[in-house]
């Protein structure tokens, strides 16, 4: 784990207010264990003809969370395995619709998933960063203007035109979030990103989130790493089997998620 | 994702990139590369002049090229078609991670067929020039005919793509239906010349078969070197273009529930 210390301290953030750039309002996400119909076109026939029926099981994800993020504020969404942060974050990124409730979405967004998403091996580096861009739906034009910036970051400049499938894992990793990191964006999700890369890597972009932060643009992190949080979060949120548990001031949350857990153990 | 075409276009730089992508996996695979697009119609049509003109004689004129007119833009439906419907389910990482809109999928595969099948159908006009067939100012429709067959590909895709989210065997059924649609559309023969006792086979396949009319017009141009019949253009270009907006709507409509559905 990465030693915090050694990290500049939180940037004093804006007191939040003006419009929210993201308004979650009650949404709730229900997922189904298995296909009211198999998933086959013989089965499909076979379930008409079949009259009784198991009936469908199915859990909430995520329940009656409601969230409004304003421009500049930096939010964790912490909680256990499961507890339904990544998928309130993937409704925030538009990758799921909301069974119940609504998100809206004002400004533009990126978001980091998964780092390398939507890379080709057999592609260079050079062109799975246009490749990336576009698929996030970033013009050509304006991927060449943060070109030379991704390429530094990543710390690839030698093997820019190399098939990525000679790249190391480091090297594709910083490649990733190089790419989600620069493209032009009010706001980026991360989800984990921080499990991954070494030491030297890890520091990069916390000083790449400082930067992000620095400029006014909003951030929201799902993270098991406490510290992480506290170190980059004004605000945070807990949930737990899909629920708020907690919202508010990083360490009054994060405190309260530590002394649950500990009540657990 | 709001729901208009101006959101696809909007990423139409991933579209072709996915594009280029495919065709170039598909040719640093092999050595002969673009030379199986056409190899595979060119194939055809010698084995069925062979069994059509040799073994059983049917008195067409140049029936390589009568064959080759329409074989082309089968093809080009046929493997259009074929991607498009499983681009969708055959990209689940990329689905549950990235919020690009889902149809941009389907629409790569098709332009990489289209790809294709413009260097093919060039290919064959200069082959068809050299070998002194001729050509014709009719052949100035030709663009037109291929932005009808590409509209209806792309409608028929995004119905299929959508359907095979659910029922994921709905590829492996397409692949058997395109086989006997291929007999049930005039590539290997014309509906003109069937027999006039079965006229209603004419009928029935003209009607419920939209790709009859679509090659009947690449035939009337690249090998009768007639315009085409306008009538038969108008009433093509209709139905692939309803065929288009129906698909795009039932894409769109289920589209945003695809990253849980794989």
């Amino acid at each position: 784990m990465l030693n915090v210390e050694e990290h500049p301290p939180v940037i004093a953030q804006p007191a939040v207010k003006g419009t929210p750039c993201i308004e979650v309002n009650n949404v709730s996400k229900r997922f189904w264990m298995e296909r009211n119909q198999a998933s086959t076109v013989s089965g499909f026939f076979i379930n008409l003809l079949n009259r009784n029926k198991k009936p469908r099981r199915s859990f909430m994800a995520v329940r009656d969370v409601t969230l409004h993020v304003y421009p500049g504020e930096t939010i964790g969404l912490i909680g256990a395995n499961g507890s339904g942060k990544s998928t309130l974050l993937k409704m925030i990124a538009g990758i799921y619709a909301p069974t119940e409730g609504t998100v809206a979405v004002r400004k533009r967004l990126v978001s980091l998933l998964e780092l390398g998403t939507g890379f080709n091996s057999e592609l260079t580096g050079r062109e799975n960063v246009y490749l990336n861009g576009s698929l996030l739906g970033r013009t050509r034009k304006e991927m060449q203007a943060v070109f030379d910036p991704i390429v530094e970051f990543a710390g690839v400049r030698e093997f820019i035109d190399a098939p990525l499938k000679h790249y190391s894992s480091g090297m594709v990793v910083r490649l990733g979030f190089a790419v989600a990191s620069h493209v032009d964006a009010e706001i980026m999700l991360l989800d984990e990103i921080f499990a991954v890369g070494d030491d030297q890597f890890q520091r990069k972009c916390f000083q790449r989130l400082h930067e992000f932060q620095a400029e006014g643009r909003t951030l929201i992190l799902v993270s098991h790493a406490l510290p992480t949080i506290q170190q980059l979060c004004s605000r945070a949120m807990w949930l737990s089997r899909g629920k708020v548990m907690d919202e508010g001031p990083t360490d009054q949350v994060v405190g309260a998620y530590k002394t649950y857990i500990e009540r657990l153990s | 994702m709001n729901g208009s075409l101006s959101d696809s276009w909007h990423y139409r730089e991933a579209v072709y990139n996915l594009a280029m992508l495919r065709l170039r996996i598909r040719y640093s695979n092999s050595v002969l590369g673009f030379l199986w697009t056409l190899g595979n119609p060119l194939f055809f049509m010698i084995i069925f002049s062979f069994v059509f003109t040799v073994l059983f004689s049917n008195g067409i004129e140049n029936y390589p090229v009568f064959i080759l007119a329409a074989m082309l833009p089968w093809n080009f439906f046929n493997a259009a078609v074929l991607g498009a419907t499983s681009s969708v389910s055959g990209a689940r990482e990329m689905l549950n991670k990235l919020s690009f809109p889902r149809e941009i999928l389907p629409f790569s595969y098709v332009l990489a067929e289209f790809i294709n099948f413009l260097m093919a159908q060039l290919t064959i006009l200069v082959l068809l020039t050299i070998f002194g067939f001729g050509t014709g100012l009719p052949l100035l429709t030709l663009p037109l005919l291929m932005a009808i067959v590409t509209v209806f590909s792309l409608g028929v895709g995004l119905l299929l793509a959508t359907i095979n989210v659910r029922l994921r065997d709905t590829q492996e059924f397409l692949g058997v239906f395109l086989y006997g649609l291929f007999f049930l559309t005039p590539i290997v023969y014309s509906l003109d010349r069937v027999a006039a006792d079965h006229r209603i086979f004419s009928t029935l396949v003209t009607v419920f078969n939209p790709m009859a009319g679509i090659v009947t017009l690449f035939r009337q141009v690249i090998y009768l070197h007639q315009w085409p019949d306008w009538s038969l253009v108008g009433l093509t270009s209709l139905i692939s273009i309803l065929i288009f907006l129906l698909g795009f709507f039932v894409f769109r409509s289920r589209s945003r529930y695809f990253a849980e559905e794989l």
